[in-house]
């Protein structure tokens, strides 16, 4: 009796472990993800014979079961098998570099530049550049003469995206810095073209209305820590987006932390602070705790981007404060600083397809891409299907506004018709046309401003302009942003000491009484902690990058 | 028992009542703002301000995390985790606990050795994936169950536990003849359901909120958890809102999302709190003072 | 205690004597029911948990994923030399320690102290209610808890500011997450709220064991309620908190991370940055795994030879020990 006791107990947990590896056998080899693209993908041969992948995706909600992505199948012959993994950047990092380890990869991935360099270095993709030759004409004749950018430095081609071919600045584009509406109301719609312009309107009004709906005005405020300090000083001095980094004619790449754009923008900050105008708690705001400052309305002006401020806006639309929302304008440091701020790149790397050892008969994926890559491939991943997602309106692809109403009702509308499937990110970009003379994209001008409320509309009748991206200068096509080149080897710890310096400085300087001796101290030391080796290091890689470009583009 | 009150007593008494609502005031409080934020309309929501009561009412929140059609077997699955994982877990860990707790144990030094040790060490996500997948626990139910099946922390509270029983107990059933087994689940459960109470609800709570190895180890939709679904769900919520569902910038302006992180987080809390909250009272009725040892006196 | 354990030891050496073993193996024969009650789940312990440190080799080569373990290149003693070299490891290991001992002294006070309060409370459903209630904040994220505290500790508008002005304590309203050396406390009284009760059960679990005869035997020599508590409850918990005490000087170096990583900011980085927001920089941004790992292998190292150094002080002050 005691001993059998013992003994099932005993027992139990032999066969829990017993059984775990049984039960693995029967589930594991359907599911695991290398194994069905290879299990289905033997079977088939010929062209259009079904097959299935598997691909990565972090949208959880992703999947394959929608009109559009079987239309896909039915001219492709390919379904893809979506691999969810969740949990933000830092546990999807810890993800892929797992999937590495164990060989556990799907056969596409969908995964930034950076780590698909990691799964290069350690041979788990499959070089494409001759699939390419032989499946993929679409692929060559859109990318053109950029072709040649989707090569590596070894010559070979690891991962496919798509060109940028937009030839006009796309309408929902939006500058970053903005200035609320009942602002430029009372001030008689000036034109705000500074930084100092824009704090003379600001002191007005704070002056006029020290308090909003009784709780203290805040004439300027920001979130985070980069678009407190870094972004909006590049966009003041109207530069792209390089990130942290400025690049000047020559091609020399400049820290822009400790830059004079800095200094200046800090200058600006500085002098709010001592003023009393900037948010008391702008260096501890977080994206949670921001959101709502701006949604009560008593912050006047700030750097915003455009995906961080729809959703506060969308609030105080709701509470039918129209005169809180925002006009967003480029502003720079001096009235006749160049403003080369709206770069467009051709390429469109970001997140991009590889196709990795564990996916057998990849041409089928490869022929898969060139079909999104043909306008028919085209409108149905930008417009979706004829009749359905959009209409022929005077030959011009249109979207009703039922449509837009059952999206508006429905956030997953995109996702369900199949919209937003990871095939999208091969889109020729917002503003770009096809060889039908129509938008790629249904983000057309005539869409954004149906989109806008009265107060929007009326203001931008003010200034003369339909809508905010009319207040952009002219794009300016660029080799490529900084940030999407890899980074130079040993750069990222020298960038972690920079960094580090700059967080803890950055505030010490706004708050500060004698600016320039903090500045000063600060600047020196930036310079002794390896900034001149990692902008020489940037600089080293930015060039051979653009010889590269030259090269490749022909010029 | 206690038949006099004195005026101390009796200010005790008081200052002790009032010292603890209102911690427990304070405590509710994040719960209460939860609650209050997941019953609330969601930009509204992001205008701050929601405290203990909902401003503008709604469903909508939890009508978005229970349309997910997998929550059901999601909840069932993690049910039955929690309930399989608990049982195992506790009684293993209550054998070692009470091998541990006998002086004369000869392999008892050792194993205190490999047991406290092992609180202190990690190989690091890597090994450990690597360790998984060579013992095909990948894609199966069983990983939920068998790493994390010896807690060493719950080891030892309830060796400890043991260790504080009068010796005399055990020893009058050895006497009697009793086997190792028997004493340990005649003689010494009985009298140590408190502890055991105790590791059973940190336990079963464990592996309640786990969702990291569902995520790790087991893609197929058939094991998802309950906390694993509603992740995906809140991360969804994080991703309309930064327009990060294509890489192309392909969003349109018009389709902001009705709800947010914020109230998403909210509602997620609430749904998966409430269940805790109501096994603790069953529970802690194995709390009560003077029913163990005092009745075994006896 | 050590009377009671010299007396366990006796009945022991009784027991010992009595079945005198012929040889060890034998002995262990005899306790046969011991050991299939202990062996397997030891071993399936040493599996999951000692199996893995394998790892541990990563610390000590220049591990990139795309190498694998094998293929990395081999470091030696460098990630090892560039961690106690950099000063910013050593501003990160201060404020890990000072936080774990504040954290491990208010928390150790404080649950006993919560724990001895409801052990007097008579009403049933009273004590049941606060319980329940102290602990729901444990299963709240931290980034709940700490959006409260930075709204309510906020200089704009924030609750406790709005509440010192208005009783005239301050004329203008404190930022308090700007200063650094607020950080610690903070961030000691944010764990203590979200995990008071929580950490409380155990006690409770220890407390109903108490045998009831010692508190009556008590009442009748005259002990007031405090007399009990001073010389029944306390000495009741003493086992149990010593133990805990022992096991969380171990986790010293690990002090969490989500919660300085939510409160702080730019501004007290100084004073809340720990190990493992460190190793994590280190980790995730600049994809240095081995640093990361060297960290954790520095934690572990420190982590036992605390754990034996307090046992063994433990056993020689004569308290209750782990091991």
């Amino acid at each position: 009796m005691k001993k059998q006791i013992v003994l099932v107990l005993a027992a139990t947990m032999a066969m829990s472990i017993a059984s775990g590896c049984s039960k693995n056998e029967q589930s594991g080899a359907s599911s695991s993800p290398q194994a069905s693209g290879a299990a289905s993908a033997s079977a088939s041969g010929s062209g259009a014979a079904p097959v299935t992948y598997t691909i990565n995706t972090t949208e959880p909600k992703l999947t394959w079961d929608t009109p559009i992505s079987k239309r896909l199948t039915e001219k492709t012959g390919v379904t893809f098998k979506y691999v969810p993994v969740i949990g933000g950047a830092d546990a999807a990092g810890q993800k892929y570099d797992l999937w590495l380890a164990s060989g556990d990869y799907p056969d596409t991935l969908y995964l930034q530049p950076k780590t698909l360099g990691k799964y290069r270095d350690a041979g788990a993709l499959q070089p494409l550049e001759d699939l390419i030759d032989q499946y993929g004409p679409n692929i060559k004749k859109r990318f053109g003469s950029f072709y040649n950018l989707l090569k590596d430095p070894d010559g070979h081609i690891y991962s496919l995206y798509n060109p940028n071919l937009a030839e006009e600045t796309p309408a929902d584009q939006q500058a970053s810095f903005v200035v609320q509406y009942d602002v430029l109301k009372e001030a008689g719609y000036p034109t705000i073209k500074t930084l100092d312009e824009l704090y003379d309107v600001l002191k007005a009004y704070y002056d006029k209305h020290p308090t909003i709906d009784g709780q203290p005005t805040i004439p300027f405020s920001g979130v985070g820590t980069d678009l407190v300090y870094n972004n909006p000083s590049v966009a003041a001095a109207g530069q792209p987006d390089h990130g942290r980094f400025l690049i000047d004619g020559e091609g020399n790449v400049n820290l822009n932390l400790d830059s004079a754009g800095s200094e200046r923008y800090y200058q600006f900050l500085n002098k709010l602070y001592n003023s009393g105008m900037l948010d008391k708690e702008i260096f501890t705001l977080n994206y949670d705790t921001a959101p709502s400052k701006i949604a009560q309305g008593r912050i006047l002006a700030g750097f915003y981007p455009k995906w961080f401020l729809d959703q506060p806006e969308q609030s105080l639309r709701q509470a039918g404060k129209l005169e809180r929302q925002y006009a967003k304008f480029p502003i720079l440091f001096d009235a006749d600083t160049g403003d080369h701020s709206n770069a467009i790149v051709a390429s469109g790397s970001g997140n991009n397809w590889a196709i990795s050892k564990n996916a057998k008969h990849p041409e089928r994926i490869i022929q898969f891409i060139d079909y999104l890559f043909t306008d028919e491939g085209q409108k149905l991943i930008g417009w979706g299907i004829e009749g359905v997602d959009y209409e022929l309106k005077d030959g011009k692809r249109y979207r009703s506004d039922e449509v837009v109403q059952k999206m508006a009702a429905d956030p997953d509308y995109g996702i369900k018709e199949g919209l937003s499937g990871s095939y999208s990110r091969f889109s020729i970009g917002n503003g770009a046309k096809l060889e039908d003379g129509d938008y790629a994209t249904p983000l057309t001008k005539e869409y954004i401003v149906r989109g806008y409320d009265s107060a929007t509309k009326e203001i931008l009748a003010k200034y003369g302009k339909e809508t905010w991206s009319d207040f952009l200068p002219q794009p300016e096509y660029i080799p490529a942003f900084l940030w999407q080149i890899p980074e130079p080897e040993g750069a990222s710890a020298m960038n972690k000491r920079l960094e580090q310096i700059w967080n803890k400085e950055s505030p010490q300087i706004v708050m500060a009484k004698d600016f320039a001796s903090k500045w000063n101290g600060y600047k020196k030391q930036m310079e002794a902690s390896g900034q001149k080796q990692l902008e020489g290091l940037f600089t080293q890689a930015w060039k051979a990058y653009e010889s590269e470009y030259n090269k490749a583009v022909g010029k | 028992m206690y038949k006099t009150r004195s005026a101390g007593d009796m200010l005790f008494v008081t200052l002790n009542y009032g010292l603890l609502l209102l911690l427990g005031l304070f405590t509710l409080y994040p719960f209460m703002n939860l609650l209050a934020i997941s019953l609330n309309d969601s930009i509204d929501t992001v205008r701050g301000g929601i405290h203990i009561w909902p401003r503008i009412w709604t469903a909508t929140n939890y009508e978005i995390v229970f349309s997910n059609p997998q929550l059901l077997s999601a909840t069932l699955l993690s049910l039955l985790r929690t309930v399989v994982g608990t049982l195992l877990s506790v009684t293993v860990t209550t054998m070692l606990a009470y091998t541990l707790s006998r002086r004369d144990y000869m392999l008892r030094r050792a194993i205190n050795y490999v047991l406290v040790i092992s609180m202190y060490v990690s190989g690091g996500l890597i090994p450990f994936y690597l360790l998984v997948k060579q013992l095909h626990l990948m894609n199966s139910f069983w990983v939920y169950i068998l790493p994390g099946l010896i807690g060493a922390f719950n080891v030892l509270i309830i060796r400890s536990y043991f260790e504080q029983l009068p010796e005399g107990f055990s020893e009058a059933a050895r006497i009697d003849g009793a086997s190792d087994v028997q004493i340990l689940f005649r003689v010494l459960v009985p009298v140590s359901m408190p502890v055991i109470a105790t590791v059973t609800l940190f336990v079963s709570v464990g592996h309640w909120n786990s969702w990291f190895d569902n995520y790790l180890y087991n893609t197929s939709p058939s094991l998802s958890l309950l906390q694993y679904e509603l992740m995906k769900i809140l991360l969804q919520s994080v991703s309309q809102l930064t327009g990060g569902a294509s890489a192309t910038g392909h969003v349109d302006t018009q389709t902001l999302a009705s709800t947010s992180p914020e109230s998403i987080r909210a509602t997620m809390t609430v749904i998966v709190t409430i269940p805790i909250l109501f096994v603790y009272p069953f529970l802690q009725k194995y709390f009560i003072k003077g029913m163990t040892i005092g009745a075994m006196k006896e | 205690m050590t009377v009671q354990e010299k007396e366990a030891g006796t009945i022991n050496n009784q027991v010992a004597t009595r079945t005198v073993p012929k040889s060890a193996f034998a002995k262990l024969g005899k306790q046969y029911q011991l050991v299939l009650m202990s062996v397997p789940a030891v071993l399936l312990l040493i599996l999951f948990s000692y199996v893995p440190l394998w790892g541990w080799i990563m610390a000590f080569e220049h591990y990139t994923p795309a190498k694998g373990v094998m293929g990395s290149r081999f470091a030696g003693w460098d990630n090892f030399r560039m961690l106690f070299r950099d000063p910013l490891f050593y501003q990160a290991l201060r404020n890990t320690l000072a936080m774990s001992l504040l954290s491990l002294a208010a928390g150790f006070v404080g649950a006993i102290a919560l724990a001895l309060l409801l052990n007097e409370v008579r009403s049933r459903l009273f004590k049941r209610v606060v319980q329940t209630i102290t602990y729901i904040p444990h299963f709240v994220s931290w980034v709940v808890i700490a959006n409260i505290i930075l709204l309510g500790l906020s200089p704009d508008g924030g609750i406790v500011n709005e509440l010192l002005l208005k009783l005239g304590l301050i004329d203008e309203p404190i930022y308090f997450m700007a200063k650094g050396n607020w950080f610690w406390i903070i961030h000691t009284m944010a764990g203590l709220w979200k995990e008071l009760g929580w950490s409380t059960i155990i006690y409770l679990a220890v407390l109903s064991g108490v045998n009831p005869e010692l508190y009556e035997a008590a009442e009748v020599d005259g002990a007031g309620r405090f007399g009990k508590m001073l010389h029944i409850s306390i000495p009741g918990l003493m086992p149990t908190a010593m133990m805990l005490m022992i096991l969380n000087v171990g986790w010293i170096l690990s002090a969490g991370y989500e919660s300085q990583f939510l409160l702080g900011s730019n501004l007290v980085i100084d004073y809340s940055q720990v190990l493992d927001l460190y190793a994590m920089n280190y980790a995730f941004s600049i994809g240095d795994y081995s640093l990361g790992v060297a960290i954790s292998v520095f934690k572990s190292v420190v982590s036992i030879i605390l754990v034996v150094a307090v046992n063994f002080l433990a056993r020689r002050l004569g308290q209750s020990k782990v091991f």
